[in-house]
Formats: C-alpha cells, structure tokens, sequence
C-alpha cells in the first residue's frame, strides 16, 4: 500500500468524528476549517515519516485546542450580553433530534451563544467556569446560557416560534 | 422534579449529542484528501517543517 492509501485510511477513518465533534461545539462553517487545519498538521506529520503517533486521540486534542482557542476570540469580540427574557417554547421530551437539524439550528447562533452551549453541555463545565471562560460575571453567564437555550429551541424545534430566534 | 432549565439542559445535551453524530460533508472530504500540509505554525504539530529542498 503506498503512503497516499495510508493517509487516505487514516482520514476515512477518523474525518467523521473529528468533524462531528468539531462542528458540535462551532457549528459547520469553523468546524471546516478546524479540521482541515488539523488534518493538515497530520498530513505533515505523516509526511515527516512519523505516522505512528497520528491517532483519534491526536485528532482530537489538537481539535479541541483549535476550538478553545476559537471560543476565547469569541468571547473576546462578543459585546457584554443583557439579560432577554423571551418567552420559552415548548420543550419536546424525548425529540429525536436530527444531525442536520441541530447543526442549522446551531449555525443561526450568535458565536457567543454557541460557546457558552457547548461549554455547558458538551463539555460539561459547572456555569462559574463556563463564565471564567468567557470573562463574564456568573449572573450575566447564566442569562446569555438561558438565552441560548431558548434561542436554540426555538430555531431546533420546527413547533417553536421563529420570531424568538436572534438576530 | 425537574425544573424547566433542567428540562432544556437536557434536550439540549441530546441534541448537541446527535449534533456530534453528523458526518464530514464530501467537500471538505476532498479538501482534506487534496490538502497541503500546513507547516506546524501553531506548535501542535511540532517543529515547522524544513524546506523540502534541503533533503534533495
């Protein structure tokens, strides 16, 4: 087998559920370029005749670091959020939710929103670490959490109201 | 019981959770199979690469 088919089989591999993980937290559009930008570092790890450390695991960290520093501009450039109370829609129990559907919903997000999703519920982190992240007091943190909640609901749910979507 | 931020939460996680299932779409596919190796700039992929000159 060439060193090409090598490659080849290393990202057919591992392409989908690096991208998956990727576009989870950043939605599509980041998530492309993320993963092309790691999946060239391991084509240049591969090319310097070190593929024997090129793994999921590889992918992954150098994924994930892309993505905290993404979340850390995000945060950055995001104006001080207020509060919004909208009206929240209707919670659907046991929705099976659809890839595609989800990632719309999450690529109609503003970039600050998503983060603060992904840090809470993909990564797990407790709202006072989400809020250190995004350098944001806890009570603002949680308000911009809630908002994104509803936000996404309303853009995930085909049922909710369009109009609370943000801008 | 469950309060309703907890109800969100969860679907929430679900859905991001099927979100993580979607699979690379075929252009970047391509993109990646077509792509030039960056030259490790960022530190994560060691050292930048020499030129490809040097060896010849």
């Amino acid at each position: 087998m060439s060193e090409s088919d090598d490659f080849s089989g290393f990202v057919d591999a591992h392409l989908d559920p690096v991208y998956g993980f990727a576009a989870a937290r950043v939605g599509r559009d980041v998530a492309d370029a993320v993963v092309l930008d790691v999946f060239r570092s391991a084509r240049h790890t591969f090319d310097r005749g070190e593929g024997e450390v090129l793994s999921r695991s590889w992918l992954l960290t150098r994924t994930r670091n892309r993505i905290l520093a993404h979340w850390r501009l995000v945060a950055e450039r995001a104006e001080p959020d207020s509060a919004v109370d909208a009206p929240a829609p209707e919670v659907r129990i046991g929705t099976d939710w659809n890839p595609d559907q989800v990632l719309d919903a999450l690529d109609c997000l503003p970039g600050a929103e998503r983060a603060v999703l992904a840090l809470r519920y993909l990564e797990g982190r407790p709202v006072a670490e989400v809020a250190h992240m995004i350098d944001r007091p806890h009570v603002t943190t949680q308000q911009l959490l809630a908002k994104a909640r509803r936000a996404f609901h309303a853009l995930a749910l085909p049922t909710a109201a369009p109009t609370a979507a943000p801008v | 019981m469950q309060s309703q931020s907890d109800v969100f939460g969860l679907e929430v996680e679900r859905a991001l959770g099927a979100a993580a299932e979607s699979p690379a779409p075929i252009s970047l596919r391509k993109a990646v199979l077509d792509s030039v190796p960056n030259d490790g700039a960022d530190g994560t992929s060691g050292p930048p690469q020499p030129s490809p000159d040097r060896e010849a």
